[in-house]
């Protein structure tokens, strides 16, 4: 009897932290409570030693307060908040939409590159969905853009914000999988640019087949330059930052000078970057077109601060310079420092931003110490071995497992946020995934992308609720054209996500298929010749104070 | 005389958020200053090729200290995540006593049981005190009775793990300030 009911507890523990779960308790709270009145039945029966329970400080010691990679968690927040609240998002939309406008579907193409410049700044998801929400619909709707496609297009490159790394999802997995976050944000780099890639697709093949649901805007940078003429001009800067860009994720192909350190040719290329840049708006002055040489600046001035903070904080991770978490404190500094050159920052808003950064890490540390405390218990109780028992006799080996987890997880993120999807989930899974021969940087890849999706799924999508939250549900008449427009109903925002659901669906499946994607290395073998001829032959010992230690 | 319990136990109450305010605010600079040894860290490294075991500690201390102490203004502020299907649902009368009783029988009970492993935990930081010593000179000037970080030039460990128990016994006080609110709620409705 004792022993029938002692395989169920690891079962009960599930169901119980399920039904929990859904009376709406708090969650860590519900994690620590199954784990410790488990714990405590079970020592009751005699199945565990009351001893277990001293491994809950020890395992908050080191697995949570001495965790380097979590320690990025409120950096990185605290660089997103500061961005936020100094307007970064609102200028850089009214920028680029003028830019982009007059072409057809401009307007949208400017709402997936914000919304990706916006990812790998901010990384906030409700502030990127409510700034452009708030912003780019007005317009979009003033020139009338489709409504589904426009909410569409807003809620997805909102959300691309949980996987463009600097992306919090993926420090969590990464700390999670035991990868480095390095090679999580080198993995997941290529299929958010690829993810990118298709949203801008999609709107290509819209515009193609359906024109009129993106009607080209109004010229509004000035009435008496001509769009083309701003747009030719402005095209070098985007090509120089382009270079930049390529320069700094792949410094290999720096060498052009052939002096021996590596970087300092790539400080002299940089250095001609910045001389060429300055030199654009210059050149336009010296011709004597004033106006076209100020649009110019201004479009300069709005889009290389925040790509310079991402070239800091990305290009510093790649190039082995600092860690992750280093790099955040330091892009939380830069943005800090941007925001003094902005002239908007206040002590009040460094306070709000502190104190929301503190909670949100709290909130997240506090999951991961609930997490831990259920697991501890549930390990004892081997429980772990129930889950490898359940999962590996899935048909289809590694696809397989893939298949079947994607598809859970994509259900569980209808109720569940991806912290304690992450907390709970990946530490049962990454060991079988291992045993399977599933890299985990790949496999924290594909979770990635899947989370995001679940962002953008209706009914419980958080991003769709961000939208809904900022878009107008009544008429209103738009101040400019003083025309009236309609409101936005929560189906058109159902709608409108469904080809971006897809084109998510489709990006899953390509890394699944194509795991070059994600850089790993997949057969990479050790040339022992090769270790043996680095090993430097050292000189005998002669003097005899060396040779006494 | 029900009034005047009641009054006393107001007063406590607010004492009570008033100190854990007071403590975030702290947190709130502890993080700030935690962002600065950070990317300090960064550039002592690069530009003046120094770097110290003790700041890299540094780092995560403050960090686990802003996170342990910062859970009981979370609770106080509702900010602890839950999944709100069901619960946005329920009345409020119901959704109070649900609360009560879970926090009651399941959250205080187990946070007492972390509380109280997390005490020797604590306590093992230090060497035992030999008879000679006082509590005073062995604290403040005697220090080579600490625990000592493994890395080289590491930091002493016992104020580090202090904040384990001491977060656990805020979030402790929290919770006991939290049931008897919902208590004078109920008694209220």
């Amino acid at each position: 009897m004792t022993e029938l009911l002692i395989e169920f507890l690891p079962v009960a523990m599930f169901l119980c932290l399920f039904a929990l779960f859904l009376t709406g308790y708090q969650i860590t709270f519900a994690l620590m409570a199954t784990g410790i009145i488990f714990g405590l039945i079970a020592v009751a029966v005699g199945a565990l030693d009351i001893g277990v329970f001293a491994g809950i400080p020890e395992n908050i010691w080191g697995q949570v307060m001495m965790n380097d990679t979590l320690l990025a968690i409120p950096f990185f927040t605290l660089m997103g908040l500061i961005l936020e609240r100094c307007g970064l998002a609102e200028d850089l939309l009214e920028t680029i939409a003028k830019l982009f406008g007059p072409i057809r579907g401009g307007l949208a193409y400017a709402v997936i590159l914000v919304g990706s410049i916006l990812a790998a700044t901010t990384g906030i998801v409700a502030a990127s969905v409510m700034a452009m929400g708030l912003i780019a619909l007005p317009i979009m709707l003033r020139y009338g853009y489709d409504r589904e496609l426009s909410t569409g297009t807003i809620a997805a490159s909102g959300t691309l914000a949980q996987i463009v790394p600097p992306s919090l999802v993926l420090i969590v997995l990464a700390d999670q999988l035991g990868r480095s976050v390095g090679d999580m944000y080198m993995g997941a780099m290529l299929p958010s640019l690829l993810l990118i890639g298709l949203y801008c697709g999609y709107i290509f093949i819209t515009s193609l087949i359906s024109p009129e649901k993106l009607p080209p805007a109004q010229n509004s940078f000035s009435p008496s330059l001509q769009h083309r003429q701003i747009v030719i001009a402005s095209l070098p800067i985007f090509l120089l930052l382009f270079y930049g860009a390529f320069l700094l994720f792949s410094p290999e192909k720096a060498v052009l000078f052939s002096i021996t350190d590596t970087s300092y040719d790539q400080l002299i290329i940089w250095i001609f970057v910045l001389i060429g840049l300055i030199a654009i708006p210059l050149f336009y002055n010296l011709k004597g077109q004033k106006e076209l040489s100020d649009i110019l600046r201004h479009l300069m001035a709005t889009i290389i601060p925040p790509v310079i903070l991402i070239f800091l904080v990305l290009g510093t991770i790649f190039q082995g310079l600092a860690t992750p978490t280093e790099a955040g404190a330091a892009g939380a500094i830069g943005a800090l420092i941007l925001a003094i050159c902005k002239k908007r920052l206040s002590f009040s808003l460094l306070k709000e931003a502190l104190e929301k950064t503190a909670k949100l890490s709290t909130f997240v540390m506090f999951i991961l110490i609930g997490a831990r405390i259920f697991t501890l218990t549930f390990y004892h109780l081997e429980g772990h071995e129930l889950i490898e028992s359940l999962f590996g006799h899935i048909p289809g080996g590694a696809i397989g497992f893939l298949i079947i987890v994607n598809i859970m997880i994509f259900l569980l993120a209808f109720f569940l946020d991806f912290f304690e999807l992450v907390f709970i989930l990946v530490p049962l899974l990454a060991p079988i995934a291992t045993k399977l021969g599933i890299d985990l940087v790949w496999f924290g890849v594909i979770l990635g992308l899947n989370l995001q999706t679940s962002f953008l799924t209706p009914p419980f999508g958080f991003s769709l609720f961000f939208l809904r939250s900022v878009t107008p549900d009544k008429d209103y008449t738009d101040k400019i054209t003083g025309q009236i427009i309609g409101k936005i109903t929560t189906t058109q925002i159902y709608k409108g996500v469904l080809p971006y659901i897809v084109i998510q669906l489709i990006m899953v499946a390509l890394v699944i298929a194509f795991p070059e994607l994600t850089y790993i290395d997949t057969a990479q073998e050790l040339d022992m010749s090769l270790i043996d001829k680095q090993l430097p032959i050292l000189p005998p010992l002669t003097d005899p104070v060396t040779r006494l230690f | 005389m029900i009034d005047m319990k009641q009054k006393i136990i107001y007063h406590v109450l607010k004492k009570w958020d008033f100190i854990v305010q007071r403590v975030f605010y702290i947190l709130c600079g502890l993080l700030f200053i935690c962002t600065l040894i950070s990317s300090g860290n960064v550039i002592l490294r690069k530009f003046f090729s120094f770097s110290s075991n003790a700041l890299l500690e540094l780092q995560w201390m403050f960090f686990s200290a802003v996170f342990l102490l910062g859970a009981a203004q979370l609770l106080k502020e509702d900010g602890h995540i839950r999944i709100d299907i069901f619960y946005n649902k329920f009345r409020p009368s119901l959704r109070r006593k649900l609360t009560l009783c879970l926090h009651i029988f399941l959250t205080l009970p187990s946070l007492l049981v972390v509380f109280y492993m997390s005490l020797p935990f604590w306590l093992n930081a230090f060497m035992p005190l030999s008879p000679d010593q006082s509590w005073f000179h062995y604290l403040f000037f005697d220090q080579s009775h600490f625990e000592y970080s493994p890395n080289a030039g590491g930091l002493a460990t016992p104020f580090a793990k202090m904040v384990l128990p001491l977060g656990f016994l805020m979030l402790i006080g929290q919770v006991i300030s939290e049931i008897l609110k919902l208590f004078l709620c109920i008694s209220d409705d």
